[in-house]
């Protein structure tokens, strides 16, 4: 299986974080305010649709709000080989950080 | 709550019209929201334009996208067009057929027209050559011609500084022969093209010199230019260069050798003689005389100058150099070379009405084979309603399905196209014999090219219009409720197509019928004279010291009946007189008339009947000196009462009407007769030129023998009294036949054309009947279990198309006799249209239509009703 990017596994991690309402400008919203960074909307709107075509997320329409002139979001979730893909995503960089040592100038 | 603030309407639309479709709604939103937070965080200016720009930056993947599922749908209509082309192969093949051989007829049409359009193009300043026409005012109406006097060229670059350059052209007769003898040693021919101008004639026009100086070539008077063929008739493969050969017995060098005139030049010659040819002869004052018209004349003008400006500068200029100027009164004016072939010297339309004829025909033709497609298409649509409906039900809208229809008509079309390629490029042998050209396929002509491609996208787009618009107007519910298919319901329009298709094919069937008749009638028409075994043969002037012992040598052979003389070319009325006068003519009254020369058995060679008064005598020695006769069209536009016995004075020498003669029509009978005065002695220094001999085949049971011996005997005969003139005769009848090849073409291609038309509209006709046999089977089948004969049936199948056909006469009638009278108006001899060409074409049009119906409805009504109906 294709291991999956930075930015895959962050906007993974953000459906996860925002459960029910993860739709495009939620997620954007939660990526900028995690990172503190301006992200914009073509950025994550590509690997939303590339990890749909993968099968690792789903969408399905949700209700419509006022604020989006009456328009229905596009909810993402988790599917199943998308958790199994963020669990080796996770297991891979474990082993890798474990014997990590936060940096400290007094060790020169 | 405040008041959200919204994008702007016209943005919001563009958005949305960009997204992919399944995109659209969630995606909107997302940017709705996103705009809402800018605009509330960063102000309203800076939130349009974020949204102005995502719209910018999506403008590509639009275009992306759109183009990829237009590819994926048309992929799919032509699948499903190229499925049904297999499965209905006999539709198909009507279809294709009919498409293929209409653009066939449009594309030879336009390869036609377009060497007509493109005559004299080759020159390199085409647009700046101008020819200089003249008008005359006569008893009458108005006359143009397209020759000047010989001085009007260099007047006119010396007097007028718009004049750029100017020439001079005489077509041979300044030689003083009608055929021009050359002669190399033993080799001698003679040539019809011959022409005299001066060296500005190679500066004005673009005949490319193979071989010598086009300045200098001309300059000495005894030098020559041919053309490449008649260089190699002479010399062979040796180099013809500074050689002599004889031109009527002078010897001239040759200096030059131009490339042959192309076969779209209205100047036609192969051999080029200096004007100043004939200095020193007798013949050399016509180069300064202003009142004879007898030479072309070309000019160039400066830059900027305008051709109506220049044209009322010059336009009484004759008047005004012509010392003589009296009974004909010449303007001159500019005449541009483009318009030389098309159109007629007074600027009407000319041979460009063939232009305009024979387009129209080739988009009749077109249409009525796009006609059939859209029959065949309609009348088979209810094969196709389900499939129109399910497209419709998943979510087709109307456009879709329009760019189906037309995505399969263009199919037809381009296969349509191949074929028809594959037939202009067979058959244009055949079709340049038909139309007398060597049109060849040059396909790196960029307008040809352009006009192929738009003859298949308007076949195209034609055929294709009416089936689109309706079968994308089916409603689905109707259709996929019922449990029949109902596609094939009545549609008037298909009737009118019906008609229209056949009033054309009617409207031809007149056209050909008439033309036809016209050019019968001009081939046979009473013309007033014999032409039968007559044949002709140039001579020069020089011999009428022999003339007397050489006619008795030749009347030696009982079967050579007579021989004569005339001072014209055989079919030439002779040069137009200059003053002309007789006892009570009014003074007013302008003529001018021919003066043919002949001698005392002209009228008997050719059977002319003398109506008034007598023949020429050699009892009356008068006569050799003062006899005229007039023919009767001289008498008539001169308004003479009881001419015989008239005085008259031509060209200042006196004489009398001794008889008046039926006219002669030797010129064709599109043009009016000439006024003819014949006389027996010079009146201005003709010579003969033309020898007739009539030869006996009469009571022969082996015409072809005796005139075969005859022959051999007029040779021996001339071989001897004129050893160095070739020996080259041509039979009169088949000269005055020659004179009617552009009318017997242009009869040739109608019929052709016709003929197709018509094979096109049954073949419509025929796909169209089989169709509603088919639809019908049941019908026929229960009708004849019920008692129907078989004769009732092919009625009943028969009677509807018969009704169209009649009501398409009633559009073809008035059409057909508007623009076969305007034809037949540039005839001065023409037939009279007749009710009887109406209902005989209107017989053969609906014999056809019946035969072509009765051939699929017989057999749909001998069907075995058992057959029929098993299925029930």
């Amino acid at each position: 299986m294709k291991s999956l990017t930075r930015k895959e596994e962050l906007i993974m991690l953000s459906i996860l974080n925002l459960k029910n309402n993860a739709y495009l400008v939620a997620i954007v919203d939660h990526l900028s305010q995690a990172t503190d960074k301006k992200v914009s909307l073509t950025s994550v709107h590509l690997p939303l649709n590339r990890l749909e075509k993968n099968g690792l997320i789903q969408s399905a329409f949700g209700e419509a709000t006022a604020v989006r002139g009456g328009r229905r979001k596009k909810i993402y979730t988790i599917t199943k080989p998308g958790f199994e893909a963020l669990e080796e995503h996770k297991r891979i960089s474990d082993l890798l950080w474990e014997n990590y040592v936060k940096y400290s100038s007094s060790k020169d | 709550m405040s008041r959200r603030s919204r994008p702007l309407k016209i943005l919001e639309f563009f958005l949305k019209n960009i997204i992919l479709y399944e995109d659209q709604e969630n995606l909107a939103g997302d940017f709705e929201e996103m705009y809402e937070r800018i605009s509330g965080k960063n102000g309203k200016a800076l939130a349009l334009l974020w949204y102005s720009l995502q719209i910018i930056k999506l403008i590509p993947s639009y275009f992306k996208n759109y183009t990829y599922w237009s590819l994926a749908m048309i992929k799919n209509y032509l699948k499903i067009a190229f499925r049904n082309l297999t499965r209905q192969k006999g539709y198909s093949l009507i279809n294709i057929t009919g498409l293929a051989v209409g653009m066939a007829c449009a594309i030879f049409i336009l390869l036609w027209a377009q060497d007509e359009l493109n005559y004299d193009g080759f020159h390199q300043n085409k647009d700046n050559i101008f020819r200089v026409a003249t008008l005359f005012y006569e008893e009458g109406g108005t006359f143009h011609g397209a020759q000047t006097p010989a001085p009007v060229a260099s007047f006119l670059k010396n007097n007028f500084p718009e004049i750029q350059k100017s020439t001079t052209v005489n077509f041979g007769w300044l030689t003083g022969n009608s055929r021009n003898i050359i002669k190399l040693g033993e080799k001698s021919f003679y040539t019809d093209d011959l022409i005299l101008t001066d060296p500005s004639f190679f500066d004005i026009f673009s005949f490319p010199f193979l071989q010598g100086d086009k300045k200098t070539a001309l300059e000495n008077p005894n030098s020559v230019i041919l053309t490449h063929s008649t260089a190699e008739k002479c010399f062979g493969s040796e180099d013809p260069m500074n050689k002599t050969i004889q031109v009527d017995g002078n010897p001239v060098t040759v200096t030059g050798v131009i490339a042959d005139v192309p076969q779209n030049s209205h100047l036609r010659f192969d051999v080029v003689l200096p004007l100043i040819y004939v200095r020193n002869t007798n013949r050399e004052f016509f180069l300064t005389k202003w009142d004879s018209y007898g030479f072309a004349t070309y000019v160039t003008l400066q830059d900027g100058v305008a051709i109506n400006e220049i044209n009322q500068k010059i336009d009484d200029l004759i008047r005004k150099n012509d010392p003589n100027f009296g009974d004909t009164a010449a303007y001159i004016f500019l005449q541009s070379l483009s318009k030389i072939r098309l159109f007629n010297v007074d600027g009407s339309v000319g041979f460009m009405r063939y232009v305009y004829i024979f387009s129209t025909i080739a988009l009749i033709i077109l249409l009525i084979a796009c006609v059939n497609y859209m029959n065949l298409s309609t009348a088979r649509s209810g094969k196709r309603a389900k499939e129109i409906s399910l497209r419709k039900v998943v979510g087709s809208k109307r456009a879709n399905i329009i760019w189906q229809f037309f995505s399969e008509s263009m199919l037809y079309a381009c296969i349509s196209f191949l074929i028809s390629m594959l037939i202009v490029i067979l058959l244009l042998p055949q079709f340049n014999e038909l139309t007398g050209k060597q049109i060849s396929f040059n396909s790196a002509n960029p307008g040809l090219l352009f006009g192929l491609f738009v003859v298949a996208l308007f076949t195209g787009i034609i055929a294709g219009s009416y089936p689109a618009l309706y079968l994308s107007s089916f409603i689905p519910i109707e259709i996929l409720n019922k449990s029949k298919s109902t596609g094939a319901k009545k549609s008037p329009l298909r009737k009118i197509l019906v008609v229209f298709q056949f009033s054309l094919s009617i409207g031809l069937i007149i056209c050909m019928t008439i033309v036809s008749a016209q050019v019968g009638y001009m081939r046979d028409a009473e013309i007033g004279f014999e032409k039968e075994n007559v044949i002709t043969l140039p001579i020069s002037g020089k011999i009428e010291n022999i003339v007397e012992s050489f006619k008795n040598e030749l009347k030696q052979n009982p079967d050579i009946v007579n021989v004569s003389l005339k001072s014209t070319s055989p079919l030439s009325p002779g040069g137009t007189s200059g003053t002309i006068s007789w006892e009570g003519k009014n003074p007013d009254l302008k003529v001018n008339w021919s003066l043919p020369m002949v001698d005392h058995d002209y009228f008997k060679i050719l059977n002319m009947k003398i109506v008034d008064g007598r023949d020429f005598s050699r009892e009356i020695k008068s006569d050799l000196q003062e006899g005229f006769i007039l023919n009767e069209e001289a008498v008539r536009q001169g308004n003479i009462q009881n001419p015989v016995g008239k005085q008259i004075t031509v060209n200042s020498k006196n004489g009398i009407i001794i008889g008046v003669v039926k006219n002669a029509k030797l010129n064709s009978l599109r043009f009016a007769i000439s006024p003819q005065a014949y006389h027996l002695s010079k009146t201005m220094g003709e010579q003969f030129q033309t020898l007739f001999i009539k030869i006996d085949s009469g009571e022969d049971d082996h015409p072809f023998n005796t005139i075969t011996a005859s022959l051999a005997h007029i040779e021996r005969v001339w071989k001897k009294f004129m050893p160095d003139s070739p020996f080259e005769y041509r039979f009169l009848d088949e000269m005055l036949e020659n004179q009617y090849r552009t009318e017997i073409r242009i009869s040739r291609i109608l019929n052709t054309f016709t003929f197709l038309a018509i094979f096109l509209s049954c073949l419509g006709l025929l796909g169209l009947t089989s169709f509603m046999a088919e639809q019908r089977t049941k019908e026929i089948g229960v009708r004849k279990v019920l008692g129907a004969s078989i004769t009732g049936i092919v009625i009943l199948l028969s009677k509807e198309f018969a009704k169209w056909v009649l009501l398409a006469n009633l559009i073809a009638w008035p059409l057909a006799y508007y623009f076969m009278s305007q034809w037949l108006q540039e005839f001065s001899y023409r037939i009279d249209i007749g009710i009887g060409t109406f209902i005989a074409s209107a017989v053969i049009a609906f014999i056809i239509a019946l035969l072509t119906v009765s051939f699929l409805s017989i057999k749909a009504a001998l069907a075995n009703p058992i057959e029929s109906l098993r299925y029930e």
